[in-house]
């Protein structure tokens, strides 16, 4: 039975980092007209990802790309086009991992052992294979390297068009200078986050979130923290709640209880967004929530690839009937968190 | 009558002049033996030993009902007696070049001379012996069997001796596996799963049925 599962908890610390391949980021201000300047200043709009066409697996894991790319920067990569379910996904993690979801023919063909996915049953029908080019077996002249070059390369040429970002760690700017050096065969794209804005400056009533508020959720009940999820989504999806009386379909009210705000400011970006944005994203919001007397709460929401082959925790994902990987934090002014996670039917709970 | 008329025993010197000893029986059979396969001496010679022995270390031999029987080596006898075993200094791919060699200009023959249609040359290639051939792995199951090749020195039931070319003699089961080798132009994929016969078995009697899977 495919299901949807949501988790809530209740938390006093940041969440540290999970490794989720980022695709959508969601702010949710309640109390503000526009996005406050705090927020804007380290919008991830103001960054970029890139595209790279038919590059081939092989660069991604060669010992100079490894030391001069991976190691002094957080680089994450996710090929592109290519389904988790049909086709081969190529993943690369900030923490040196490169991540293969191979279908059963491409397994037997390439020379790389890997596990069968846990979402095939008895006969696999698909791999995924794990190559950790951090590890200290992985430098010219192992075994295990030459293996893996010879595979990648001489054995099958995978090539595939690939987005990723890097964040060097100890420069201000991207130099990207040694990225085109290693890379100058290939077409190097600019690719720019998307964003959208949806704003309410009428007065807008919304859920009023209490640090003691029971987490057990009882359907029926206004009260419970799935009510005010999905209050919450409507908001986000901008959908016409309130139908007024007398009218046939039923009207959305905000779970109780709520208090006024004067309007809400929503912003989404999407694109190829790093978990370090997330981080300074979440760390501004804080501040923000605690400084501010008219923000009751603050959310935000990140969504994962639907075709990634890893989800939280390097844990492996899978294609369903959908590929939904999110989770949402909000945030009160008195250091909790909430956080919702929302898994689908081919995913484990992390 | 005198039977010293009739005939004499074998003057004894000259049968041990030429049968290199003068033990009778049992002992004559081990002396033999060991002449002819020098290291092997100890364990056959064990063998032929009637004293009952633990079965972990040697096999009783035969009961007399069953010595009507056709008396072959059992597999658990020839693993002891290690006759199909290649001795290490004998595992060096360099002895087996021109082996390859012989065997290229076999199969030419084989499959050239008359010139014929590729459904014939299928069924030659079905009883050819692989003996000499450069096996590559191309697909398996289990990852670490891609990619070997080398020549193939033996064929079991179930099985290819392949030696690489950094001398070293791996077993490749041919279940879950496909092999490719070359001859000049022509290419042969060979499914193990439906090639598990003895080579001399295939040879007579290699037969494919119609209805095959390739999936693994």
């Amino acid at each position: 039975m495919p299901r949807l599962l949501y988790l809530c908890e209740n938390i006093n610390f940041i969440v540290p980092n999970a490794n989720i391949k980022l695709e959508k980021v969601e702010v949710m201000l309640p109390g503000c007209e526009s996005l406050p300047d705090v927020i804007q200043d380290i919008s991830p709009d103001l960054d970029s990802y890139y595209l790279v066409k038919r590059l081939p697996v092989v660069e991604l894991v060669k010992e100079e790309f490894v030391k001069e790319i991976l190691r002094k920067g957080h680089f994450t990569g996710i090929s592109v086009g290519t389904r988790v379910d049909n086709h081969t996904v190529v993943a690369v993690l900030p923490s040196g991992h490169l991540i293969l979801s191979v279908d059963k023919d491409l397994y037997q063909e390439l020379g790389l052992s890997g596990k069968p996915s846990k979402y095939t049953g008895r006969n696999a029908t698909r791999f995924v294979v794990e190559i950790d080019l951090f590890n200290a077996n992985h430098s010219n002249g192992k075994k295990q390297y030459n293996r893996v070059l010879w595979s990648l390369k001489d054995r099958l040429n995978l090539t595939f068009n690939f987005i990723f970002s890097w964040e060097p760690i100890n420069e201000e700017k991207v130099n990207f200078m040694q990225l085109t050096r290693l890379w100058d065969k290939y077409v190097l794209e600019d690719l720019s986050i998307v964003s959208h804005t949806i704003q309410k400056t009428q007065t807008t009533v919304v859920p009023k979130l209490s640090h003691n508020q029971s987490l057990v959720s009882t359907p029926g009940d206004g009260q419970d923290v799935s009510s005010i999820y999905e209050y919450i989504g409507t908001i986000s999806c901008d959908a016409n709640q309130v139908g007024g009386p007398g009218i046939y379909s039923s009207s959305y009210t905000c779970p109780e209880p709520c208090e006024e705000v004067k309007g809400i400011t929503c912003q989404r970006w999407s694109g190829l967004i790093s978990s370090e944005k997330i981080k300074q994203l979440l760390k501004a919001l804080r501040s923000f929530v605690k400084s501010d007397a008219f923000v009751p709460w603050a959310a935000l929401t990140v969504h994962g690839f639907d075709d990634s082959p890893v989800s939280w925790w390097r844990k492996e994902h899978g294609f369903h009937k959908n590929g939904c990987n999110l989770y949402t934090i909000l945030i009160l002014p008195d250091d909790t968190y909430w956080l919702y996670m929302a898994i689908g039917t081919n995913d484990e709970c992390p | 009558m005198e039977t010293s008329l009739l005939y004499r025993n074998l003057p004894s010197e000259k049968l041990v002049q030429e049968l290199g000893t003068d033990k009778d029986g049992e002992e004559y059979i081990q002396h033999f033996i060991q002449q002819r396969i020098p290291h092997h001496e100890a364990r056959f010679g064990q063998y032929l030993n009637i004293e009952k022995t633990g079965r972990k270390k040697l096999r009783t031999p035969r009961k007399a009902a069953n010595l009507r029987k056709k008396q072959v080596l059992s597999a658990a006898d020839k693993k002891q007696l290690k006759l199909f075993d290649i001795p290490e200094d004998q595992q060096k791919y360099k002895l087996y070049e021109p082996l390859h060699h012989l065997w290229l200009a076999y199969m030419r023959d084989c499959l050239r001379i008359p010139p014929i249609s590729a459904q014939a040359q299928g069924i030659k290639l079905l009883k050819c012996d692989l003996h000499g051939s450069f096996m590559k792995v191309t697909k398996s199951t289990c990852p670490t069997y891609i990619g070997m090749c080398g020549i193939l020195l033996q064929e079991t039931k179930n099985t290819f001796k392949i030696i690489t070319q950094t001398d070293q003699l791996k077993t490749v089961p041919k279940a879950n596996c496909e092999f490719t080798f070359v001859v000049d132009e022509l290419v042969v994929t060979i499914h193990g799963k439906h090639f598990r016969l003895k080579s001399s078995e295939r040879a007579l009697k290699g037969k494919i049925k119609d209805k095959i899977t390739i999936d693994m």
